[in-house]
């Protein structure tokens, strides 16, 4: 038997204090996006078996795939390079699957037009889950990055004029995250879309062999694409000890800086005005 | 309990300009239209024209059939369907151009959707759902505390929703949209799929909300029953156009005296009887009863000849006030 008791006529005690005290836009804000982070790493502890398979398959994917290209034998030469290269997959990979596979799910199941009634751009909402996906990304990268080195006996330098060219890479899969989003909103079949790009990037970023070994042509596509570019200043700062000066000088970094920013606002504006397509079509579920 | 000016501020909940000599209004639609192009030049008119202006602290009904445009009229309310032209104010604010204060003021349960995460527990959901409208969590704990115990949900908070009854799941769904206390509360069918038990809870929290709280609900539904016993008013739309707007006391004296109840000792099969148009029939304990509007005598006994013809036996005819669903049916008869 259920019971009816209501709140009392003046339950909510802190909207009171709501009225006297408003928070800052920004505080609220930061607070909603940040919610969506939280939210989520709620969702990820949840399934948290399946995350820690994720991490067990990526760990022992790299060496199992360098066994094979060595032809039975991992060349310890390639493995600092290769390596550096490889961590950027599992980021891309949970960023921008997880991330499109959350969107399709929850505009079948309704909590996507939820989302659209906080007072908080969508977008920014958006960036806050995929906060999530990347802070995983990210603690599988480290893990396996750890792992590799110790049990393959090889090091990678630990420089801070790395974390930028890092930072970047990762911004840069947030934004290319961010486009394949947008595209969710108006193409169902965009699953299949991010699977052929995250297996192109898988096959020329770097990670099975070094960029340099393509032709040049397939070096040049390769660049096009999310992570290349990050992964070849990173590696060049710490594999090769060269200065942030000298990689801005040669052009490298600014390049790597237009295409991060650029892809990140391109994702910004794909998603943003896809999703005012979809409010118009009234497509939103 | 709502804050009487208009800033930017989280509480924000009225402005005085829309207060005027104790009555105020809730929510007003203006000429709002919904045209969706589909496929190669076909138009699809949702909703045409509405106009709609309702007071603080009233229960409204938006009644109408399947298609009538009464879910796209409650997403246009709350900003999750773009109108082609008009103009939604929810407390004075402007959907299309204040959109960050306009939604603080709704709540919503929409139809067909999930409206919570099932694989979180009903007390992350509604942490989220108040995060997520900019409220700190030291003002969502005390407001989530009480939903749950009055729902009957507390000892059971941490559980994912998912594994939850449809009904649970509803009261979840309602307490997510309830967690800011908003002045305005949008449901699309909110006892759909559940039992009757648990759509009477939720009928009592309807009316303890607007009556107890003074919040003002917009109710879609077709269980014209709950519409007449909940809401203080009620339009009809078909077609995408407003038919009807009245109070419900209102709209039934309309058809008070026009409405009459005919009681078989046998069935009626409804199909067979084609000039029963515009009548409900029911079966029961072997005889029937049809009940539908005789405007004049003549109806009246065009319709007995036919009972007659087809050997009916007739056990009484009687005029009955007329309950919501006669009313329904006739306004959408007379278009």
């Amino acid at each position: 038997m259920s019971t009816t008791t209501m709140p009392s006529q003046h339950p909510y005690a802190g909207e009171q204090e709501t009225v006297r005290r408003p928070d800052p836009w920004v505080v609220a804000a930061t607070r909603a996006v940040l919610n969506e982070t939280l939210k989520s790493l709620w969702q990820l502890w949840r399934h948290r078996s399946v995350v820690l398979l994720e991490i067990i398959t990526w760990v022992a994917f790299y060496p199992f795939l360098q066994f094979v290209i060595g032809n039975g034998t991992i060349n310890r030469a390639l493995v600092p390079p290769t390596l550096l290269a490889f961590l950027a997959i599992p980021l891309l990979y949970l960023a921008i699957l997880k991330l499109v596979g959350d969107l399709l799910e929850e505009a079948n199941s309704g909590t996507f037009e939820q989302m659209h009634l906080s007072p908080f751009s969508p977008t920014a909402l958006l960036v806050g889950r995929l906060l999530a996906f990347v802070l995983e990304g990210v603690v599988i990268a480290v893990i396996t990055g750890v792992l590799m080195t110790w049990l393959l006996g090889v090091s990678i330098p630990l420089r801070v004029a790395g974390v930028l060219p890092a930072a970047l890479t990762v911004i840069d899969i947030a934004g290319f995250a961010l486009l394949l989003g947008g595209l969710a909103l108006s193409l169902p079949q965009i699953g299949a879309i991010a699977h052929l790009f995250s297996g192109l990037i898988f096959l020329l970023n770097g990670a099975l062999i070094p960029l340099e070994w393509y032709p040049t042509w397939v070096q040049t596509l390769a660049r096009v694409l999310p992570t290349t570019l990050g992964i070849e200043v990173t590696r060049r700062v710490v594999l090769q000890g060269q200065s942030l000066g000298t990689v801005w000088a040669d052009g490298t970094l600014p390049w790597l800086l237009i295409h991060t920013v650029g892809l990140f606002i391109l994702g910004w504006l794909v998603f943003l005005l896809n999703d005012r397509r979809a409010m118009r079509q009234g497509m939103l579920r | 309990m709502f804050q009487t000016t208009k800033g930017k501020g989280l509480g924000a909940a009225r402005p005085p300009d829309h207060e005027s000599a104790g009555r105020s209004l809730a929510f007003e639609l203006t000429a709002l239209s919904k045209v969706y192009q589909r496929g190669k030049g076909t138009v699809v008119r949702a909703v045409d024209d509405l106009n709609l202006a309702v007071p603080v602290g009233q229960v409204v009904g938006l009644l109408g059939p399947n298609g009538a445009g009464k879910t796209t009229t409650i997403k246009m309310m709350c900003g999750l369907v773009t109108p082609t032209s008009g103009r939604v104010q929810l407390h004075g604010y402007d959907v299309a151009r204040e959109r960050p204060m306009a939604v603080r003021q709704v709540g919503a349960v929409l139809e067909g959707a999930r409206n919570v995460y099932w694989s979180l527990s009903a007390w992350q959901n509604l942490l989220y759902f108040g995060r997520l409208k900019g409220l700190p969590r030291r003002q969502i704990v005390p407001r989530a505390e009480s939903l749950l115990h009055s729902l009957d949900l507390w000892e059971r908070r941490h559980q994912a929703v998912g594994g939850f009854s449809r009904g649970m799941q509803q009261k979840v769904a309602i307490a997510a949209a309830l967690i800011t206390n908003p002045p305005i509360l949008l449901l699309d069918e909110p006892t759909l799929g559940l039992d009757v038990q648990t759509a009477r809870t939720v009928k009592d929290w309807i009316a303890r909300l607007a009556h107890e709280q003074g919040k003002t609900i917009v109710l879609t539904t077709h269980q014209l029953a709950l519409a007449q016993e909940l809401c203080d008013r009620v339009a009809i739309i078909d077609q995408g156009r407003l038919l009807t707007d009245l109070p419900v006391h209102e709209l039934l004296a309309r058809f008070r005296q026009e409405t009459y109840e005919i009681r078989l000792g046998s069935p009626l099969d409804p199909g067979a009887a084609p000039w029963l148009d515009g009548f409900s029939v029911t079966s029961e304990d072997g005889g029937s009863r049809i009940r539908g509007p005789i405007s004049d005598q003549n109806r009246l006994y065009d319709l007995l000849t036919q009972l007659r013809t087809q050997h009916l036996p007739l056990i009484a005819v009687e005029p009955v006030e007329p309950n919501l669903e006669d009313v329904f049916v006739q306004i959408l008869k007379e278009g």
